[in-house]
């Protein structure tokens, strides 16, 4: 049984002009250990995914669906009883650590608080495991950066203080929304081998929302690719990144600046820009900016469907040969 | 004569207690009509301050700002010279530069006025920046993030400008976004023979359009070079490292070397180069004395006692491996 796993998630937001849908249908699952890889526009629906696990949607929402995690269905449990378990066996991190940590806390309280809420441990035992939890993550003196306040640090030391309280509580699922985003390259480079040996060492399954092929192509064992709030391709990193099979996927990969690519070959834009939710084209929601789109993508919407080793939504196929 | 200049520019910003901060701290840098040239380093190197220094909005400690060969004044209470108009400024975020209750043709107008120019342009600017015609008549709020963007930069053209500044245009867009735009600013500089100077953090983007590159570290260049040969085999050690850290998206699992600690508080420099705590080629020298930024084989500059002046192009870790084998450095 995987760690975690979503079937059927489908979650409508409330507006001005009635209900609209932002996640269509989902299905994934999360393994032990693993890093799950979910990239695709702003939009598309991934950040609402996660929010819906951890019971943080806007209110009036609607979600369908089923989330299993750990034998708990998340989709269907009692408030209290899911901030105990999300408390402590999900966490979230998000791009921005400056608006998760509280300002005029020092960083020791925002990690002690923590602990002992969900391990019920004592102050001592909890400060103790709040210097670890820095060390963790390579903090330099761990002693002085609990009396410490956010702003003392910059914006990688942050993240990683940010990481370090999701993660003081040993989590079994780590949810990362583009942790790495605001961060210099240099600094992204150490979250991201930061996760890898977490996920090595302490088993740690992990999320990773991003919009940066190059961050998911660096560690996520699978990947996800959603538009407008469907997945459109899945499989292992390397199918779906060395050799894409969906238009919408090779069309993302072609707006990336390759840092080893020849000279000057220009980069190909997807033409149009991303539906908004509400105003999702009919059939196949890319077929508007799909140079592939034949006339059925007009009108049916494609299944996800299991096509030689990965999950695709495209019946044409058209880059089925290689 | 380059079309915008800065040579040897300080600046320093008072802190609060009375203290200084040096944010640029001797930087030069020069674009050239129809060029563009790329300033990366991590955030807190200053080159968002140049930026400004060079646009005028702050006034160089020492050091020149030149644009078409007449100094830039800083701004006053006093208008602006109405030569300075073709010297714009692009931010990084459209949404707080531009006026969100005025229609976007009336906001791009104002920079036709400042050149006492018709408003007739205006839908060609539109065009050229490639909106819809019907953009004129909406609000900023209308608008994806990539789209304002694009407002912003027909903003900076209405003023027919021959040189604009663009502090991380990029950021914060979707890859596709990106693209977009980067295609565009390559198109501008080429059509209307436009100087660019590029500032960001993000050095894949910068690999891919820009023709030079300057790399800052702590208020100081430490590389300048042609963009690509500097990409392939970049001479100083925090080029090297910036470089390194970026990922590939190729699937391969390739995991981007980090580069330890932090950018020093320039308040308190490191003696010596200022990489030199960060550097894992740093000998007894670069603890010591700070290296000049010198000129090298191929057309390019470093600042680092591995490159020695004059010097033809070659890794730091084969120059580190030559300077120990006591082997001289032609």
């Amino acid at each position: 049984m995987s760690l975690l796993d979503v079937e059927g998630l489908r979650i409508r937001l409330p507006t001005t002009r009635g209900l609209v849908t932002v996640v269509d249908g989902v299905d994934y699952a999360v393994e032990e250990g693993e890093v799950f890889g979910v990239a695709g526009e702003s939009g598309s629906g991934k950040t609402m995914s996660m929010l819906s696990l951890l019971g943080l949607l806007p209110d009036g929402a609607v979600v369908d669906g089923r989330v299993r995690f750990g034998g708990n269905d998340l989709l269907h449990m009692p408030r209290r009883r899911l901030r105990e378990v999300a408390g402590r066996d999900l966490a979230m991190v998000f791009q921005d650590p400056l608006t998760s940590l509280h300002p005029m806390l020092s960083v020791g309280r925002q990690l002690t608080e923590h602990v002992q809420r969900h391990l019920g441990v004592g102050k001592r035992d909890a400060e103790r495991k709040a210097v670890t939890a820095l060390e963790e993550v390579r903090i330099p003196d761990p002693a002085a950066a609990l009396r410490a306040f956010p702003h003392q640090f910059s914006g990688g030391m942050r993240q990683r203080i940010a990481i370090a309280i999701a993660l003081a509580c040993r989590p079994k699922l780590l949810i990362a929304d583009e942790p790495t985003t605001a961060l210099d390259v240099t600094v992204q480079a150490g979250i991201l081998r930061l996760l890898d040996r977490l996920r090595r060492e302490n088993d740690l399954s992990v999320i990773l929302i991003t919009h940066d092929l190059g961050v998911m192509s660096a560690i996520a064992d699978r990947v996800s690719i959603f538009y407008a709030g469907r997945v459109v391709e899945a499989g292992s990193r390397e199918e779906v990144l060395r050799t894409p099979r969906h238009p919408y996927t090779q069309a993302l990969l072609d707006a990336l600046p390759h840092p080893e690519a020849g000279e000057d070959k220009p980069l190909v834009a997807i033409g149009g820009a991303p539906p908004s939710p509400g105003a999702i084209p009919s059939g196949c929601a890319f077929h508007p900016r799909c140079a592939y789109a034949v006339a059925t993508c007009h009108v049916e919407v494609p299944a996800l469907v299991p096509k030689d080793d990965r999950l695709l939504a495209c019946p044409p196929d058209p880059f089925a040969a290689r | 004569m380059s079309a915008l200049e800065l040579r040897d520019v300080v600046v320093d910003y008072e802190s609060r207690g009375g203290g200084r901060v040096r944010a640029v701290a001797g930087a030069s840098i020069a674009v050239e009509p129809g060029q563009i040239v790329g300033l990366v380093g991590e955030s807190g190197c200053g080159k968002s301050t140049l930026a400004r220094a060079a646009v005028g909005l702050v006034r160089p400690t020492e050091g020149t700002v030149e644009f078409e060969g007449a100094p830039v004044t800083p701004l006053t209470r006093r208008a602006r010279p109405r030569d300075l108009v073709r010297l714009q400024l692009v931010f990084q975020n459209p949404y707080s530069s531009l006026n969100p209750r005025r229609k976007i043709g009336a906001q791009l107008a104002d920079g036709r006025d400042a050149r006492r120019g018709q408003g007739a342009r205006i839908r060609e600017l539109i065009d050229i920046v490639g909106l819809p015609a019907a953009a004129a008549e909406r609000f900023p709020h209308e608008f994806s993030g990539g789209q304002r963007q694009r407002v912003a930069i027909a903003r900076a053209l209405a003023a027919e400008p021959s040189v604009i500044v663009l502090d991380e245009p990029l950021a914060s867009l979707d890859a596709s976004a990106q693209a977009q735009l980067a295609n565009l600013l390559v198109d501008l500089s080429r059509e209307l023979d436009l100087g660019l100077l590029l500032i960001s953090h993000d050095l894949a983007i910068v690999r891919h359009i820009a023709d030079a590159v300057s790399v800052m570290y702590l208020g100081r260049m430490v590389e300048t070079g042609p963009t690509s040969p500097l990409w392939q085999l970049p001479l100083h050690p925090y080029s090297e490292a910036l470089i390194g850290a970026v990922p590939h998206p190729d699937g391969t699992g390739f995991l981007p070397q980090a580069l330890p600690g932090e950018v020093p508080n320039p308040a308190s420099p490191p003696s010596g180069c200022r990489f030199h705590p960060r550097c894992p080629y740093a000998f007894d020298r670069c603890r010591v004395d700070e290296p000049p930024l010198v000129p090298l084989q191929g057309d390019r500059t470093a600042a680092c006692w591995l490159q020695p002046e004059g010097a033809s192009v070659e890794t730091p870790s084969i120059r580190r491996d030559q300077l120990h084998s006591g082997a001289s450095v032609e």
